[in-house]
Order: C-alpha cells, then structure tokens, then sequence
C-alpha cells in the first residue's frame, strides 16, 4: 500500500505576489466594477456544471456522515461566483481522490471554525455568471 | 513557523522504538513524508497555525499531522499541490474546537512494514 501514496513529490509552485496582483487588478477593474456589478449576467453553462458535478461529489463523500449540512449558489449577487459550503461540528473525509477532484474542480477552499460550534467549508467557483455584452479595450 | 519535519522525525524515532522488531521503517517512504509536510508546511500562513502536533498511531501505525489553526485556505495557485497531496494522503479531518479556533489533521499510510 505505501508504494501507491509514497511517491516522489514535486513541491514547487506557481507563486505570485498576490498583494501586489491584487492592487494592479483592482486599479484595472475600477472603472468598470460598478458597470460590470450592474450589468445582465447569464449563467455560464460549463462552469454550474462544474459546480453542480462537485456538489454531487460531495453529497456522495458525505452521504453517511451525520450533521453534515451541505448548501450551493450557483451565482451570487453582484460578483457573479457560485460557491458550496459544509457545515459540520466535525468532517471527516476519507475519499481523497474524490475530494481532490472537487478542490480541481473549483477555484479554491476555505476552511474557518464559526461562532455557532461549527466548521465551515467553502469552495469557490469563479464565472459561473457572465455579464452580457461586456466589452474590453480602452 | 514550526519546523514540522523536526517532530515528525522524533515521532518516527519514536515509532521506530515501538514497531520494531516487528515491522520495518521504510526509509524512503521516510523521505517521501518529509516532502509531503514540507509543502503541507508552505500551506499554512504561519500566523494562524496555534500548535502543531505528530502522532504515529499505535494500532494502525498511520502518521497523524495535526494543525491547530484559525484559517485555512488553498487558492487558485496553489490547488494542484493541494489536491496532489489529498491524493497520497488517507483522510483529512477539521474539527472545531472554539471560536476562532479549529484542528485540521491529514492522516497518511504506515511508513513501516513487516520485517
């Protein structure tokens, strides 16, 4: 069984300076935010299924764990992402290929303990609504 | 931040003292281990990890990292990583313990075998 979990590992990664991304992007989308916040979004087709397949998996992963409350939005008001959050007093996750097929699926995890006694799990799923007739350029 | 591969080798020392004759530490699955907490380690924002603790288990002899913390995220750069090393690791389990306050344990396969 070790041989198949004990594999050499390649720990590098795509690092970026994420203050610094974060300034450049906001003074480029400034202008445009409240335009692009207003604007008529449509639901981007491939990225709810995305969300949609991930909720299925994860329904699965926790089908037999007790107190475990699993909920979706597929398009959030004004930022246009859809997002799944687990609450739980504990979760325990022992489908790891699964699990790890839904964190490739997504744009991210959060994991932070409530006020309320629980944990909470959020996956992020950016675009999954587009604006309409967006147009780039100057 | 806590150099989590220092205390993971004490725990396998330990380990070692209490599998052996019996079982038989594979040392490069050893060496694999330690890869896999030092991108766990690059992972964590060293401010929000409280404590750090390694455990090898005594019945199954599974290694047990567990992070006590108030924060955990993996973005869009560092995912792949994340989800490789879900895919080596057997379970992962957050449980709360306080406001503000959470314990996050990745659980991995024995590092030792039949002698």
């Amino acid at each position: 069984m070790n041989e198949d979990y004990y594999e050499e590992f390649d720990n590098t990664t795509f690092e970026v300076d994420e203050d610094a991304e974060s300034d450049a992007f906001l003074e480029l989308i400034a202008p445009d935010f409240l335009k692009y916040a207003d604007a008529p979004k449509i639901l981007n087709k491939e990225r709810v299924m995305d969300l949609a397949t991930a909720e299925k998996a994860l329904r699965e992963i926790f089908k037999d764990v007790k107190n475990v409350k699993i909920t979706s939005e597929a398009n959030e008001e004004i930022s246009g992402t859809g997002s799944i959050s687990i609450t739980a007093p504990e979760a325990e996750i022992s489908r790891m290929f699964t699990f790890a097929g839904v964190l490739l699926l997504s744009d991210g995890i959060e994991i932070f303990p409530r006020t309320d006694g629980l944990v909470q799990i959020d996956f992020g799923f950016y675009d999954t609504a587009l604006p309409i007739n967006l147009k780039g350029g100057n | 931040m806590i150099d989590i591969v220092d205390i993971v080798n004490e725990v396998i020392e330990i380990g070692n003292d209490e599998f052996s004759p019996v079982y038989k530490l594979n040392e490069k699955s050893k060496d694999i281990l330690f890869q896999y907490c030092k991108a766990i380690e690059s992972l964590f924002d060293e401010n929000d990890v409280k404590s750090f603790t390694a455990e090898a288990d005594e019945d199954d002899m599974t290694i047990k990292l567990s992070f006590e913390c108030s924060y955990f995220r993996v973005d869009n750069s560092q995912k792949l990583k994340a989800a490789k090393l879900c895919q080596r690791m057997l379970s992962l389990k957050v449980v709360w313990l306080e406001d503000e306050l959470m314990e996050i344990t990745f659980t991995f396969p024995p590092l030792w075998e039949r002698a």
